[in-house]
């Protein structure tokens, strides 16, 4: 199990710094500031620099927390199916509801920490909406991917039809 | 090499070679089995069944012997290499298993011993001895002896001394194979009441017995060994409804095997035919509860006793036995329990010998199991693309041409299997139903893939579920073979190790199974119910 985990660890790390890179993609200029923030702190670049910096930093944070977590939740279905011993690939298929299960508690915890990280900091005031949304959509999919790869790649291959899709893949 | 050779003689004996075919199927016993069966009904049920499972089993290792689906026999297990239909069966006369000592349809005592050619004086001898009419003299022989023994005796010596069928010179032949380092082992079953076997037995085996020692040709009696399993009366059934009628009556039965008994008492003390006689009985009947004279109709469900003759001919073909001197202690086995009937009570030489029996015949029985009710149906699943659609499937069964012979491969496997589970499932059904005490039969428990079954009508057999869901058939799976004495059930694998384990085999072993053959091996393979060596 050791190894696969070690798998799942790459995908996520992998999937860590492409969600990284794009969110500083993202938020590179001062343009993803909302204009009220940069017209108020057009003469002082240092604060404006600082603010969005703090900006860029909360996003991250959201995007590494939410694949932290993906990553924890997938490690716990794959415990769960280590432990199941399915007869033939319809029971395996069958456990799948277990695994959507836990992508939508993945999918929970991503807005938790959306709320915690954005709304608490009141980083949706400083930052323009239209990047949270797609920074968040972004890292909403990759969490969704990193949960996706990292259960395709870590479950044991018995239980492998329980993770939608994979027999295809 | 051995030559080992095993005959069923009558009803019964053809029962007893069925179960012997079956533990052979599993993987037990020598390399290989010449099987014949000796009855003058050829349409009996008993005997046409335990044919056709011959058929079947010769059958199967033409076709898992060679073309693109192969089943290597020449590595172990442990390297990968075929359990499953280790033993090759040949039939008794090449194309041939089954002798009919009277090949006319038509045949009397009278007309075999031909009694219209016959001088005075042994006419009046004839007619001394036996009954004139159609009680006895004109009674056709065409369903079998009728329970009358000295007919049957009469009628199969004649047959013999006249070689018809061939069965005198296949015999001959066969004791000429014995050499200074090849022996010939040649087992008789049959039962010591009723008509064929009780006739055929002792008969036989003091034929054998003349050819061995001489005859026309060199002696080979040091080299030739004989042996057989005699059952005492273990089973009843309902009388005739016709009172008058011209057949064996069950309470003839008993007296019957005394007056047998009897004979041989007499017979081993005079001439030492066999080196190793089993003798097996039951203490409480099996009841049939039907009537039938013989023919197609006479198919009894198989029954314990059966399977403990089949393990004596397992005792004797096992090379390293070797017969007791003359004036050997009488070996008695009995079962530990009168109300159980366990792996513990077969009688194997050791208790390693019984465990590898268990372990055997539990991953024959898992495997028919799994390969008709999840395997046989997934190779018929297909992507869109039109491969398959298990992953395992696609590991374990890649290289396999799905259109030529595999097709016919798979029916003749998928028949061969489902004629396990009828075997098994009938014996646990009717063994525990059978007796006026329940039984409770501890070798398997096949109660989850039966689906109909009347006790009052045993020659229709047990109906088995046609299809089963994951749920049905993981606690079936889990409780095909009974655990006592020996493994402990900790140690016990499930359906759910099974599919584990095909799922992280390639199928890449040492053995050189091909196409289909390395599905067919890894799954039976992964069906073993736990980790035993075979007995050194």
């Amino acid at each position: 199990m050791l190894p696969r985990i070690a798998l799942s660890t790459g995908v996520h790390i992998c999937l860590a710094i492409l969600a990284v890179a794009v969110i500083w993609l993202l938020t590179k200029g001062d343009a993803s500031l909302v204009p009220a923030l940069r017209d108020r702190l057009f003469n002082d670049p240092d604060t404006l620099g600082r603010v969005r910096s703090d900006a860029v930093g909360h996003m991250m944070l959201w995007a590494a927390l939410s694949l932290a977590g993906s990553f924890l939740l997938s490690s716990l279905w794959v415990s769960i199916a280590e432990r199941t011993m399915p007869i033939d690939d319809h029971q395996a298929r069958s456990r799948s509801g277990s695994w959507a299960g836990i992508l939508l508690l993945l999918v929970f915890w991503f807005f938790v920490i959306g709320f915690i990280q954005i709304w608490r900091t009141s980083t949706h005031l400083d930052m323009n909406l239209k990047t949270i949304v797609i920074g968040g959509l972004i890292t909403l999919t990759l969490t969704c991917l990193a949960y996706y790869a990292g259960t395709f790649v870590a479950v044991k291959r018995a239980m492998r039809p329980s993770v939608p899709f994979a027999p295809v893949v | 090499m051995t030559t080992n050779v095993l005959i069923g003689v009558g009803g019964t004996g053809a029962k007893i070679v069925e179960s012997a075919l079956y533990l052979f199927l599993a993987g037990l016993g020598p390399s290989k089995v010449i099987v014949g069966l000796v009855d003058q009904d050829s349409a009996n049920g008993n005997v046409a069944r335990t044919k056709t499972l011959i058929n079947d089993m010769v059958q199967f290792r033409e076709d898992w012997n060679s073309g693109n689906n192969r089943l290597d026999w020449s590595v172990g297990e442990d390297k990968g290499g075929a359990v499953l239909g280790r033993v090759e069966i040949e039939r008794f006369f090449g194309t041939e298993c089954h002798w009919r000592p009277e090949q006319d349809g038509q045949a009397t005592l009278a007309v075999v011993l031909q009694r219209q050619n016959m001088p005075e004086e042994q006419r009046v001898l004839f007619d001394m001895l036996f009954a004139p009419g159609e009680t006895e003299q004109d009674m056709p022989l065409t369903q079998g002896y009728q329970g009358r023994a000295h007919i049957g005796s009469a009628a199969m010596l004649a047959s013999l001394e006249r070689d018809i069928g061939g069965f005198d010179r296949r015999t001959t032949e066969l004791v000429q194979m014995a050499k200074q380092d090849q022996d010939v082992r040649i087992f008789l079953a049959g039962s010591v009441f009723g008509g064929t076997g009780a006739a055929g037995f002792p008969t036989l085996a003091r034929a054998i017995n003349r050819i061995r020692s001489g005859g026309n040709q060199a002696p080979n009696r040091d080299h030739v060994r004989v042996a057989g399993a005699l059952m005492l009366p273990y089973f009843g059934f309902q009388d005739a409804a016709d009172p008058q009628a011209n057949v064996v009556k069950a309470a003839e039965l008993l007296p019957q095997a005394r007056s047998a008994l009897e004979y041989y008492d007499h017979l081993l003390a005079n001439e030492p035919v066999f080196e190793q006689l089993y003798m097996i009985g039951w203490d409480q009947f099996f009841q049939l509860k039907y009537h039938e004279p013989g023919k197609d109709e006479q198919k009894n469900p198989p029954f314990a006793p059966e399977l403990i003759a089949a393990v004596a001919a397992l005792d004797f073909f096992d090379a390293k036995a070797s017969p007791g001197p003359a004036g050997a202690p009488i070996m008695v086995s009995s079962r530990a329990d009168a109300r159980t009937f366990g792996w513990r009570d077969l009688p194997f030489t050791t208790p390693s010998h019984r465990d590898y029996a268990k372990k055997l015949v539990g991953q024959l029985l898992r495997f028919a199991l799994y390969w008709c009710h999840r395997v046989e149906p997934a190779l018929d699943q297909r992507s869109m693309l039109g491969g398959l659609k298990a992953p395992w499937l696609k590991d374990l069964a890649a290289g396999t041409d799905f259109k030529v012979e595999t097709p016919e491969d798979r029916v003749r496997l998928n028949d061969l299997m489902q004629g396990v589970l009828n075997w098994a499932a009938a014996m646990h059904f009717f063994s525990t139903r059978s007796t006026g005490e329940a039984l409770s039969f501890d070798l398997w428990d096949t109660a989850g893939l039966e689906d109909s079954g009347d006790v009052n009508k045993p020659a229709v057999g047990v109906g088995l579920r046609k299809s089963m869901s994951s749920e049905q058939v993981s606690s079936t799976f889990d409780a095909l073979i009974k655990v006592d004495g020996g493994n402990s059930e900790r140690d016990w694998r499930g359906a759910g190790t099974l599919f584990d384990e095909i799922n992280r085999s390639k199928g890449k072993t040492e053995a050189k199974n091909l196409g289909l053959g390395r599905l067919v091996a890894a799954i039976h393979n992964a069906a073993r119910p736990t980790e035993v060596a075979p007995p050194t």
